[in-house]
């Protein structure tokens, strides 16, 4: 009985050439949009955006000057371009904008930034990194100075703290964010699948509706096998979509291929879970419910860089909680934190996070759907 | 005989409007039921109360004697229904989709596949079933809402208006489908606003109207409730005021209505009317044309009871 209804779910889904097209060919058409929109970008899509930094050394330093040659060397894939001058020069180069911070040398380190933002959170925690080194490191090289590059290296390569931003083998570019956000317009709109199915269970207006609900067979029964039914559709279609963007448009997310399988699932299953609550919400007819289940997808999408670039970062700094509860933004961030961190502390926060997204509407779901 | 539907007192209400007003039934196993009323009398309202779709504000409904509720999957495995709308999934062909509901009830495949091809056979249906329902004409459309409904064999089925935009061959064709189901054992609520379609296969009858069910019994039953027992029309091309007076002097006649050239006359009663009134005109000259003579309808009964008529 349940095989026979999720067989039918299945069919009824992959021959609606409307959801099809939404869930599957529109995805494509915008990351492919959206690849050659970026044009030349794209070319240099892998390679790590470097921080070009001025270096003002108001004090000579055993230990900052070999840290900062050590994270600017071109031949250790660098944090920073590093540029030493003099403080007139350096706030010339900044004012400019040829260089997006100046660190000072003195006893301490400090510096100077444009604006808040991802460059700012990276050459900060480089800092605190530094200075936490200096009281180990120094005594170390103070007795043996010859050996000051080892030293240095063997705290800098081997420190976790430093490690998720300075010595990761993967590094990301900004644009990467579009299709981080691309991908999770495809998860959130697998709500047209299970709004379909809910519609086509629940809803007053829906005939098919009331000949399923007069039927020998639960409708919580339904609804499971539908649920798994666009689950199994969304999860191959938006492997394929992420096939494309990786195979064919050759954007580089990483090789955390497992996390990301997992992602998809639990992101997909969030889609469509939000689908099936606004469809079967009661006393809203048909048209009403695709509108509301449509505008809030395009706002967590917006709210993800989908249309407007650094809003997700912005709204990190400003109502964090709100990134927190919009899944387009956790999906997006997930993406993120997989490509640039070795660690999966935020991205299974993340993905936590999405996971009781999806459980609480999955219990509203039940909770709506009703024999009568 | 036993009783398939038994409603009593039942009361449906959306907000301030009474959809349906006090209602109670009895429907007898194997026979054909008919819901009879005008658009928005509260047929598919009530419908929808017997099948546990709508809760009721008041009243109790039994299926084949238990108690009936959105739960009662025991009595809905013995339930078909036939929307009035056609309720099929488009994105599956016709075959499919009588599957896909039959599979609703039954669970073994071989018996599932006999069913739906049975099913086929007995709307006409078989050259159609790879067919999308988007391809399909309206009549055929009908067919396959009929199919979904029935190729389980349920005891009790439910027709809700199910020739509503129907060309004539296809409605006859449901209608002579109806009436083999019944043979077969199965009891029938069929709805309608067409009155000829439930005087031609209806057993019983409860005229509907405002939510009430204003009147129940058999069709003889029904006509027996109201006072024109005949109606003859004449037409007349000339007749003078005092031959109309001593038409209306005849016997049983209780009204007389003469417009144009046609003279209508309802009688009350009465076995040697028509023979009467020709004899009439014979002996005081009157030529008249062609002659009607009709017995009461349905229509009638709902007209003298609610001073309305019932496809207005």
């Amino acid at each position: 009985m349940f095989f026979h209804l999720y067989k039918y779910s299945l069919k009824a889904l992959m021959h609606n050439r409307n959801i099809m097209f939404w869930v599957l060919i529109f995805p494509v058409i915008l990351a492919s949009f959206m690849y050659f929109a970026f044009g030349s970008q794209m070319d240099t899509m892998d390679d790590f955006y470097v921080i070009p930094v001025a270096i003002v050394e108001e004090k000579a330093s055993e230990i900052y000057e070999p840290m900062l040659k050590y994270v600017s060397d071109p031949e250790k894939d660098p944090l920073i371009q590093a540029e030493w001058v003099k403080q007139k020069q350096a706030e010339k180069l900044f004012q400019q904008g040829k260089v997006d911070a100046i660190i000072y040398v003195k006893d301490n380190l400090s510096m100077t930034v444009a604006e808040s933002g991802m460059e700012q959170a990276i050459l900060a925690n480089m800092l605190d990194s530094f200075e936490q080194y200096k009281q180990i490191a120094l005594p170390m090289i103070q007795s043996n100075p010859e050996k000051q590059e080892e030293i240095v290296a063997s705290f800098l390569e081997n420190t976790d703290d430093l490690e998720e931003y300075l010595i990761s083998d993967v590094k990301t570019n900004p644009a990467m964010n579009f299709f981080y956000a691309v991908i999770a317009f495809a998860c959130l709109f697998a709500s047209l699948e299970g709004c379909d199915r809910s519609l086509k269970l629940q809803s007053e207006d829906n005939v098919v509706a009331q000949r399923r609900g007069v039927s020998a067979v639960s409708r919580r029964k339904m609804l499971l096998a539908d649920f798994l039914a666009c689950v199994t559709i969304q999860y191959v279609i938006i492997c394929l979509l992420f096939l494309y963007m990786r195979v064919c448009l050759r954007l580089n997310f990483g090789d955390k291929y497992l996390a990301i399988l997992l992602l998809l699932l639990i992101g997909s299953s969030c889609g469509i879970v939000f689908g099936i609550v606004i469809g079967a919400l009661r006393g809203i007819n048909m048209g009403m419910k695709i509108a509301i289940m449509t505008s809030i997808n395009l706002v967590c999408c917006m709210m993800s860089d989908l249309m407007i670039e650094g809003i997700k970062d912005w709204i990190w700094h400003h109502a964090a909680w709100l990134n927190r509860i919009n899944p387009a933004a956790l999906v997006s961030d997930a993406f993120y934190v997989l490509k640039v961190y070795d660690g999966y502390e935020r991205f299974v926060q993340d993905v936590l996070l999405l996971g009781v997204i999806t459980l609480v509407l999955m219990l509203i779901s039940l909770l709506l759907i009703k024999e009568e | 005989m036993g009783v398939a539907v038994e409603l009593k007192n039942i009361i449906k209400r959306y907000r301030e409007l009474v959809a349906v007003d006090h209602v109670s039934l009895r429907i007898n196993e194997g026979e054909i039921f008919g819901l009879l009323g005008p658009n928005g009398s509260g047929k598919t309202t009530l419908i929808k109360c017997m099948l546990a779709l709508l809760r009721c504000d008041r009243g109790s409904i039994r299926v084949f004697g238990q108690v009936m509720r959105p739960d009662a999957y025991a009595i809905k495995q013995r339930i078909g229904v036939v929307p009035q709308d056609v309720a099929v999934f488009d994105e599956l062909s016709v075959y499919e989709n009588i599957d896909y509901f039959c599979g609703l009830y039954i669970k073994d495949k071989s018996d599932r596949k006999q069913c739906v091809q049975e099913a086929m056979d007995f709307v006409g249906l078989e050259e159609y079933q790879k067919f999308y329902p988007g391809k399909l004409s309206g009549g055929l459309l009908r067919r396959l809402n009929i199919a979904c409904g029935i190729a389980h064999k349920p005891d009790l089925i439910f027709f809700d208006e199910p020739t509503v935009a129907v060309d004539p061959q296809s409605r006859n064709r449901i209608l002579e489908g109806i009436t083999h189901l019944q043979a077969q054992g199965a009891t029938i609520v069929y709805t309608s606003h067409y009155m000829e379609e439930i005087e031609q296969i209806c057993n019983r009858i409860a005229i509907m109207d405002h939510g009430r069910a204003i009147a129940t019994g058999t069709q003889e039953q029904l006509k027996h409730m109201i006072k024109n027992t005949e109606t003859i029309t004449v037409v007349v091309p000339q007749l003078t005021k005092q031959q109309l007076d001593k038409i209306a002097q005849l016997p049983h006649l209780y009204e007389t209505d003469y417009h144009d050239v046609s003279l209508r006359l309802r009688y009350s009663g009465g076995e040697q009317n028509l023979v009467q009134l020709l004899e009439y005109f014979r002996k005081e000259g009157i030529v008249f044309g062609q002659v009607y003579t009709e017995l009461p309808t349905l229509n009638d009964v709902f007209l003298e009871i609610t001073g309305r008529k019932l496809q207005e």
